[in-house]
């Protein structure tokens, strides 16, 4: 269609000047097709896809190192001649790469909510048809899905590795077909839980730099604090304690859901966190349950966060 | 002129609320050791393995790192950051002084807010001066990773303005997961360098090191020249980009 002449007094007022503004009659798709776009615009800039290439390089370094694991156990599952080698176990990976998960969510919660505030593009999103609760859980689900390339993505690798590695794959997957319910609940109830609190913490800060360092700090503090708290003091209260560190309930959960909690032991107390998550002596079903209670309150948290004056 | 640009930069990095916020991580530690006197199963021998397990896993591994990298990037990096460098590169002063500078001014700042920090966690924990000088240890440790930190942190400011996340990975991705799964990479890793420093200074049997007293001392010494002549010619040829 060629551009209409700008025609005097077409437009509803165009008395005095008319700038030739032209008024859109195509397909309005409205709030969801907004907010679909924010997520998958959040969703892109997580992993540096159409910015520059420092945020790229990054988003690929984390996720390759966040994969070591699974391909170290791949190479020598592969070389080695024993049929059923295990490197590392399925329930054993989060905790491995935890620093990486951390640094990722503080990256990424940082960059997909402080960009909007520092480029002031807040207030732009507002004045469209996404509402202000649209927006925060958009990204929310952004970073949430970003994480399961980190989680989720590496086990199914491995598990797939494993059994094209064993002898005889079908049996191998047959036998193992239990595993992959329990890669997809215990990696998508970390996600949840870190993405959460990820923008949750981010958003509360005023800098990119701030909103990194305190989501670093947050996690690892509270990890430290309680590890150390609870292997040094002897005292039954402090099993309580670890629910106020993330990393040791991602733990607890994960070890329930490959149902591989470890024994207790007297020695559990001064261990690595899933044996001072066993030495809580909580029942395993809770763990999870508080992970995803944390992924409801955070997320209401951020929500409410961007309700108020941001 | 650098006595003036001391006490300017001391002021930036003092004076606002990361300062604070650093200051209030510094106290974590303190106050678990106070926790762990007064509730936790300490007997009257001084508990090695205690004090080496809190100071290292808080002091080394999280306060050091993460004030080094608040003050030492940000030293220059908020002059870049709040487009003030151009009228402190416009004065007459050597880059090298300029450089040098900043490194001292945050490698005080961290050593300010850390120090303290080790040494009252030991001696907390420890009831006292031990006899092993594992305070002493950790002291000394903390004020050599805050010089060794800043600097190659203030180093690094003058080559990227992502240094504050570059940093990040290098520490929580290169120290923390590299450096456990290949111990060849000893030798790039500053934290191996702190705790072989306190490794050579206490006899505490729970205090270990993948490197020796002299070998933490020869690397600390090439990694702070290294950062200051990198940091000196960055800043030589330092471009004011358009503003971002």
């Amino acid at each position: 269609m060629a551009q209409a002449e700008p025609t005097p007094g077409a437009g509803a007022a165009g008395t005095i000047y008319d700038l030739g503004y032209q008024g859109y009659d195509g397909p309005r798709r409205g709030r969801r097709y907004a907010l679909w776009s924010l997520y998958v615009l959040s969703v892109r800039n997580a992993f540096g896809i159409g910015r520059g290439a420092l945020p790229k390089v990054m988003a690929f370094v984390l996720l390759l190192f966040a994969h070591s694991l699974a391909i170290i156990q791949l190479i020598l599952g592969a070389v080695l001649p024993v049929d059923e080698f295990e490197f590392v176990s399925p329930e054993d990976y989060y905790g491995l790469i935890q620093f990486i998960l951390v640094l990722f969510v503080a990256a990424i919660a940082s960059d997909i909510v402080g960009n909007d505030r520092r480029t002031n593009t807040l207030a732009l999103y507002f004045s469209r048809p996404i509402e202000r609760d649209d927006y925060a859980l958009a990204k929310i689900a952004a970073l949430c899905s970003g994480l399961l390339a980190l989680t989720v993505l590496p086990q199914l690798l491995m598990f797939a590795g494993n059994a094209l590695g064993a002898s005889d794959g079908l049996d191998w997957v047959r036998d193992n077909a239990d595993e992959l319910p329990r890669i997809i609940a215990s990696g998508v109830l970390l996600c949840l839980a870190f993405g959460s609190l990820g923008v949750l913490i981010a958003s509360y800060a005023e800098r990119r730099a701030f909103a990194m360092i305190s989501v670093i700090a947050i996690f690892l503090v509270s990890f430290t604090v309680v590890g150390v708290v609870v292997s040094e003091i002897d005292n039954d209260q402090m099993r309580w304690a670890i629910f106020l560190s993330p990393l040791h309930v991602v733990d607890g959960s994960t070890h329930y859901i490959f149902d591989a909690l470890p024994a207790v032991d007297e020695l559990s107390r001064r261990g690595e966190p899933a044996d001072q998550v066993a030495w809580a002596d909580f029942p395993g079903y809770v763990w999870p349950f508080a992970l995803l209670a944390t992924s409801v309150v955070a997320s209401a948290l951020v929500v409410r966060r961007y309700r108020g004056s941001v | 002129m650098t006595l003036t640009l001391l006490s300017l930069t001391a002021h930036q990095l003092l004076g606002r609320r990361r300062a604070i916020l650093i200051a209030l991580l510094a106290l974590i530690p303190v106050g678990v050791a106070l926790l762990i006197r007064f509730a936790g199963d300490l007997g009257s021998e001084p508990q090695y393995g205690t004090a080496a397990d809190t100071i290292g896993g808080f002091v080394f591994l999280l306060l050091l790192p993460i004030g080094a990298l608040v003050f030492g990037t940000s030293a220059l990096g908020s002059e870049v950051e709040d487009g003030t460098v151009v009228y402190l590169l416009a004065h007459p002063i050597a880059r090298w002084r300029v450089v040098v500078v900043k490194a001292v001014v945050a490698s005080g700042a961290t050593m300010l807010l850390t120090a303290p920090a080790s040494l009252l966690t030991a001696v907390i924990i420890l009831g006292g001066f031990d006899e092993e000088s594992l305070w002493w240890a950790a002291t000394v440790a903390t004020l050599v990773g805050s010089i060794v930190y800043s600097t190659l942190f203030v180093g690094l400011s003058t080559v990227t303005s992502r240094a504050l996340i570059i940093g990040l990975i290098y520490v929580f991705v290169w120290e923390a997961f590299i450096t456990n799964l290949f111990s060849g990479t000893r030798w790039v890793s500053v934290r191996e360098y702190v705790e072989g420093t306190a490794d050579a200074l206490t006899t505490a049997a729970p205090v270990t090191a993948k490197l020796e007293g002299q070998e933490a001392a020869i690397a600390s010494v090439v990694v702070v020249a290294a950062s200051l002549v990198v940091g000196t010619w960055f800043l030589t040829r330092f471009e004011i980009g358009e503003r971002a």
